[in-house]
């Protein structure tokens, strides 16, 4: 059978061009590697959040880290270290398990080298497409995805008292504390259910379908056929086109799909996988790779973290249970240094997210096991220290966005001849930061701190760190106007193949200062409207 | 990045000096984790204890859990086994032959080295997984864990344990 359009991978970047092309009446096919799991499958079982109940078992499925020391790659098995870089390989993918701190790009974050230059050891590059072109997609998530927030399709989520105490705080400093939208709906909207606050929203699926997850929002929305525990292992083409795409089912059974076009959206690191290892006589180096740019240029959204805490002690027993009341958020960010001057020059910033510790319990726990000293306790100083400490305290965090910028030594490669379950070559991931991200994240910390501190929280810390987060991944196959700097062009179609589009976060030349998932899904319904607009083309 | 996987292997390649001198090896290993289990956690009272909360049975059942590493599982056999070669180092006993009192004093020896410090964490943790998971995986018994630090847990709750 031939579809129209076969879609690899469901999640953020696969989900709305599913969404949009079955519901225009196009034959789409889903091809995802994990299963489907409903709604009222997920439970917050802390035990199985430890075990990764919903990603690969690292003894099969493993990406092998190459980190850079001191001018030095260090080797590291992801199975050895269990470093994993999985995100949930179910139908709706990582979309299930975000925490849905949305937002948008800036103007600004199109234009990035245009705007504040080159950054020595930095592949920084202008988008091929601007804000104006992207802001009507932004819309259509808000609405057809579900964003909650002021000025959203759907109320602000209830909140904590806590905020109150820091809008004051941000008033006093001179700063301007701003709502954060979610990608969570506070009223139902058809078959989902509003939140109902459990407490345990990031990293867990959600019970209620308020959680905008790619399966919830846009695949349950439309009759896109899924084919579930598929793995794709390769693309057969010719010089023009995608044939086919060759995948495994469960048992290891090898079965192939025709359709006339093909979009990737496995994720960055698997989607550039996939071309890498599809090699034939007209893409010796990979498909859509004969410039040498699939992989390159992988960004990640991060820049650090750190917590403030409240004490019950120092509160008193009043004000700290309106503190400790469980499930309400805490949805405030701080955008006064999204772009920043320091000694007459203008920097790029970035944006910081303030957000309650998780509720998981045993990290809680295990944080208690080191004295002031840094030695480990054990015993009934150790149970003293949990009983006074766990119950009567509440921890703030803060996690900071910057521009993480590309560079030439953090790339995905092929690790030949290390296969995994599947016998297919793994990814290799290249990690070499640039040490700007830092400078900038040691700024945006202090300015977190002066907010903690004047909110009344103790034991105050922050650790900035160049460490990839595995759940923001963006890059390695770049669009732009240029098929030797990038790969794809500015519709996402890959420059050397006609029928072959990429969806995921893989397009990011750069990432803005905010985490990417807003965008990832704006981008793709974009690109679902360049399909339609195709499709309709050749019908015509 | 290095966490305890690279300490494993610094370790695994010091233990070779260990083994080159008299090897002590408990007969029960159960034993000798269920004795640490409580020296790590002891009673608190009828039910917050390593017995009511199943925390052997848990460690058993982690030890054969598909998702745990073989490194994991490696690492606390060999702590077992160093356990026992410090206690008889310093008492010219195995650890479980010792009083709590000689016990403690082992402990604070191996928790000033990086392979005991770990070793400490690794047990721990799994003492706090056994005393904080969800009851369904015949643990925690009554919430007796949840109870004591007035914890809400997440809602719902599973309805069958994940064996990998």
């Amino acid at each position: 059978m031939m579809y129209d359009v076969c879609v690899i991978g469901s999640g953020a970047g696969g989900g709305p061009i599913a969404y949009e092309l079955s519901n225009a009446g196009y034959n789409v096919v889903v091809l995802e590697k994990g299963p489907y799991i409903k709604t009222n499958e997920f439970s917050k079982d802390e035990l199985a959040f430890r075990r990764d109940i919903y990603k690969p078992n690292l003894k099969d499925e493993f990406h092998i880290i190459y980190e850079k020391h001191k001018g030095k790659y260090v080797r590291y098995d992801g199975r050895e270290y269990e470093w994993s870089f999985w995100n949930g390989n179910i139908v709706g993918g990582a979309s299930n398990f975000m925490s849905g701190y949305f937002h948008p790009l800036k103007q600004e974050d199109f234009r990035l080298k245009s705007e504040f230059g080159e950054i020595e050891g930095a592949n920084i590059e202008d988008w091929p497409i601007t804000l104006d072109e992207l802001e009507p997609y932004y819309k259509k998530v808000e609405s057809a995805v579900g964003i909650s927030g002021d000025d959203m399709p759907y109320p602000p989520l209830k909140e904590n008292f806590l905020t109150t105490v820091f809008d004051k705080a941000c008033s006093r400093l001179g700063y301007k504390s701003l709502r954060t939208s979610r990608c969570i709906i506070s009223e139902n909207k058809g078959k989902r259910n509003g939140c109902y606050y459990s407490n345990f929203c990031g990293s867990y699926g959600c019970s209620s379908g308020a959680k905008g997850s790619s399966r919830v929002a846009l695949l349950d929305e439309c009759d896109a056929k899924i084919i579930t525990e598929s793995f794709v292992y390769k693309l057969e083409s010719d010089k023009n086109k995608i044939k086919k795409a060759y995948f495994f089912d469960k048992n290891k059974n090898s079965h192939s799909i025709e359709a006339k076009i093909f979009v990737l959206a496995l994720s960055p690191i698997e989607t550039s996988r996939l071309l890498l290892n599809s090699k034939n006589n007209c893409f010796p180096n990979g498909i859509a790779n004969n410039s040498n740019q699939v992989g390159k240029n992988l960004i990640f959204s991060a820049g650090g973290t750190g917590e403030g805490t409240f004490k019950k002690e120092l509160l008193g027993e009043e004000l700290f249970k309106k503190i400790n009341t469980p499930g309400v958020f805490f949805n405030r960010n701080l955008k006064d240094w999204y772009f920043y001057e320091e000694k007459g020059k203008r920097y790029k910033g970035g944006v910081i997210d303030f957000l309650f510790e998780h509720a998981n319990i045993i990290p809680r726990v295990k944080s208690e096991i080191w004295d002031e000293d840094g030695k480990i306790i054990w015993g009934k100083k150790l149970q003293q220290k949990i009983k006074e400490h766990i119950p009567n305290q509440r921890k703030l965090k803060f996690e900071i966005f910057v521009d993480w910028l590309p560079t030439d030594g953090t790339y995905v490669g092929i690790e030949k001849g290390v296969k995994d379950k599947w016998g297919i070559d793994v990814a290799s991931i290249y990690l070499d930061p640039h040490p700007h991200d830092l400078k900038v994240g040691e700024y945006l910390a202090k300015k977190a701190v002066h907010v903690l501190k004047e909110m009344g929280a103790v034991e105050i810390y922050y650790d900035i760190s160049p460490s990839p987060p595995q759940n923001l991944v963006a890059g390695g196959a770049r669009f732009g106007d240029d098929p030797k700097k990038s790969v794809l062009d500015k519709n996402c179609k890959t420059h050397e193949l006609k029928n072959l589009y990429i969806s995921d976060a893989s397009f990011m030349p750069t990432g803005g200062s905010v985490p990417y998932t807003w965008s990832i899904y704006a981008n793709s319904f974009r690109v679902a409207d360049i399909l339609k607009e195709r499709l309709k083309r050749k019908q015509d | 990045m290095v966490d305890k996987r690279e300490f494993l292997k610094l370790s695994l390649f010091g233990v070779g000096v260990l083994t080159t001198y008299k090897l002590f090896w408990t007969k029960d290993t159960t034993n000798t984790l269920t004795i640490l289990q409580n020296d790590l956690f002891p009673p608190i009272d009828a039910k917050l204890n390593i017995s009511y909360i199943n925390a052997r049975e848990y460690l058993s059942y982690i030890m054969h859990h598909k998702r745990v590493s073989d490194d994991t599982k490696q690492f606390i056999r060999n702590g077992v086994k160093w356990l026992n070669e410090e206690a008889d180092s310093l008492y010219n006993a195995v650890y479980p032959e010792l009083d709590n009192q000689k016990r403690q004093k082992v402990l604070e020896s191996i928790a000033k080295q990086s392979w005991g410090e770990s070793f400490i964490e690794t047990i721990l943790t799994f003492i706090f997984e056994a005393l904080f998971g969800d009851p369904v995986y015949g643990i925690n018994k009554d919430e007796v864990g949840w109870k004591w630090i007035d914890y809400t847990p997440g809602q719902p709750r599973p309805k069958k344990r994940f064996d990998g």
